[in-house]
């Protein structure tokens, strides 16, 4: 035979002796292919394109995941929408939580304001307003219709009324507050004005723990369903990736149209489940302001905004990567020709 | 199986032998589709043995392999089919079908480049499947009973295909139980039997 060449010689040996010649042959065999950004960003462009165009070709499967997901999005969606319009009541009564301390009727003006200055001294107190007794009366004569019943009186039977906002150390420890305010030798009584709305709160935080709990359990489930779904792709196109991979493909570039197909599912969910609030609002919405409308509010229902939507649609389509990616990892490696 | 063989640069070389003797193993081992247990397998100076996974793909892009059922993908054009290990290898489009004519164009099959390859005969699909593994110029061809399902004129056609493509510098190790296409060529002769070489002419 001729002699031994430069390179692609092929060769089997069980001969411990290593042929040195072959083994410092140089590669010359390799094109060296174009790798401009250009060819690869056309190229993950095509997967992109393709991907998406594979998942439209079958409408019926893919639409039954994007339902998944969607729904799956939806859920904790709806709840957390619904916290955020509960929080808005927040803003909108800010006196909840303020304590009106009645004082006792023989306190003059001047005590009044010296309990004031020290009171707001305090750290739990943000501020403190004063209505004196006679402020009190005008008030009573004005709002309650019953004027002319308090001019049969000799005396102003209305108490002075301090009226003390607390800070949020003193929200937190509001009822040691209110003992403490209370026991003043010049409090008659205090009282915690819209104590219920305090509750609410902490229901609200409750509820938010919750939902994030929920939002996490489900982020999992979107997880688990787009990758189970790559897993059947991965299957279903089990001679392509063969081929592919005998020709040279390298496991990234196996592996990418099901990372797209992954992040189409998420984004398609999202959408799915961008629908579904958009269903669910627009069904509350009315009902929601009619109610507030009784309570004199001028409260409305809260949607979705544009940085939401953004943020949904990001978060859907890393949810499928993820899902994807961790079933490619998994399963593609099984396929070795 | 074992084995002891060697085959130069730009040599053309028959593999034959029984069913079972081992042809298409020895293929996967210089493929590297599988491991040898003992022993080294060197291509291209390369020991498959220690080659790390990640290399794989590279070490495979230098290697075009022809199957006896051709392995096409029915889902898309004979373009395509043809392109794809230029795909993987990130040749840019205008590249990638320059060189994808240029093959079909060599195999003849240059006016089917559109069509999907389940419409055409089992001897152009075959010539497909030649096409797309000459396009990347490997250095080596290698070739698993290519005219396996062929009658005699076709795969006369097909041999006259692997001549023109050794001729040009590709080494051909081609693996036939076909006796007609060996007696007739002055080519190396690799007789396999259970696994050992019985014959080197």
């Amino acid at each position: 035979m001729g002699k031994l060449n430069k390179k692609a010689s092929s060769s089997r040996q069980t001969s411990r002796n290593e042929s040195t010649s072959e083994s410092k042959t140089a590669i010359g065999a390799s094109r060296s292919a174009n790798k401009s950004g250009h060819s690869w960003f056309q190229q993950h462009q095509q997967v992109a394109v393709d991907s998406l165009a594979r998942l439209l070709a079958e409408p019926g499967s893919s639409l039954l995941t994007w339902s998944v997901i969607g729904i799956a999005l939806a859920l904790p969606l709806c709840l957390f929408l619904f916290l955020q319009n509960i929080q808005q009541l927040n803003t909108n009564l800010d006196e909840a939580g303020n304590i009106s301390l009645f004082m006792k009727m023989y306190v003059s003006n001047d005590t009044l304001t010296k309990i004031q200055s020290d009171l707001q001294e305090m750290e739990q107190v943000i501020r403190v307003s004063v209505v004196t007794s006679e402020q009190a009366l005008v008030e009573f004569q004005e709002n309650s219709g019953f004027g002319n019943a308090l001019e049969g009186l000799d005396d102003n039977p209305l108490p002075a009324l301090l009226i003390v906002t607390p800070s949020d150390a003193g929200k937190n420890s509001l009822s040691s507050l209110v003992l403490e305010l209370e026991a003043l030798p010049e409090v008659d009584s205090a009282q915690v004005d819209l104590e219920w709305i305090q509750r609410l709160y902490s229901i609200i935080n409750l509820a938010e723990g919750f939902t994030t709990a929920l939002a996490l359990l489900l982020c999992v489930g979107v997880i688990l369903a787009v990758g189970n779904t790559i897993r059947l792709a991965i299957e279903n196109r089990r001679n392509e990736i063969m081929v592919v991979k005998l020709v040279g493909g390298t496991d990234a570039y196996v592996a990418r149209p099901f990372l797209y197909t992954g992040i189409w599912f998420g984004i398609g969910g999202g959408i799915i489940a961008t629908v579904l609030v958009l269903l669910a609002f627009l069904l509350l919405s009315g009902p929601v302001t009619g109610l507030m409308a009784l309570y004199g509010s001028d409260f409305v229902l809260s949607g979705l905004t544009a940085s939401d939507l953004l943020t949904l649609l990001v978060t859907a389509g890393g949810l499928g990567l993820f899902g994807a990616w961790i079933s490619a990892v998994r399963h593609l490696r099984l396929i070795e020709p | 199986m074992n084995v002891d063989l060697h085959l130069q640069e730009g040599e053309f070389a028959f593999l034959t032998g029984h069913s079972g003797a081992g042809k298409s193993t020895l293929l996967k081992l210089v493929m590297r589709m599988e491991k040898s247990s003992a022993g080294q397998v060197l291509v291209n100076g390369k020991n498959l043995n220690r080659l790390p996974r990640r290399q794989l793909p590279f070490f495979r892009r230098n290697i075009g392999v022809v199957f006896q059922d051709h392995q096409l993908l029915f889902d898309r054009t004979v373009f395509d089919n043809v392109a794809l290990p230029l795909q993987v290898a990130g040749f840019s489009s205008t590249d990638a079908a320059r060189r994808v004519r240029a093959a079909l164009d060599k195999v003849g099959l240059l006016n089917k480049e559109n069509q999907n390859p389940i419409a055409l005969s089992g001897g152009e699909q075959q010539r497909i499947g030649i096409a797309r593994a000459v396009v990347n110029k490997p250095a080596l061809l290698l070739a698993d009973e290519p005219t396996g399902n062929l009658d005699p004129a076709l795969s006369e056609e097909i041999m006259r295909l692997f001549e023109q493509f050794n001729q040009v510098g590709t080494s051909v190790l081609l693996a036939t139980h076909d006796i007609g296409l060996i007696s007739r060529d002055k080519y190396r002769v690799l007789t396999l039997d259970q696994g050992r070489i019985i014959e080197d002419e």
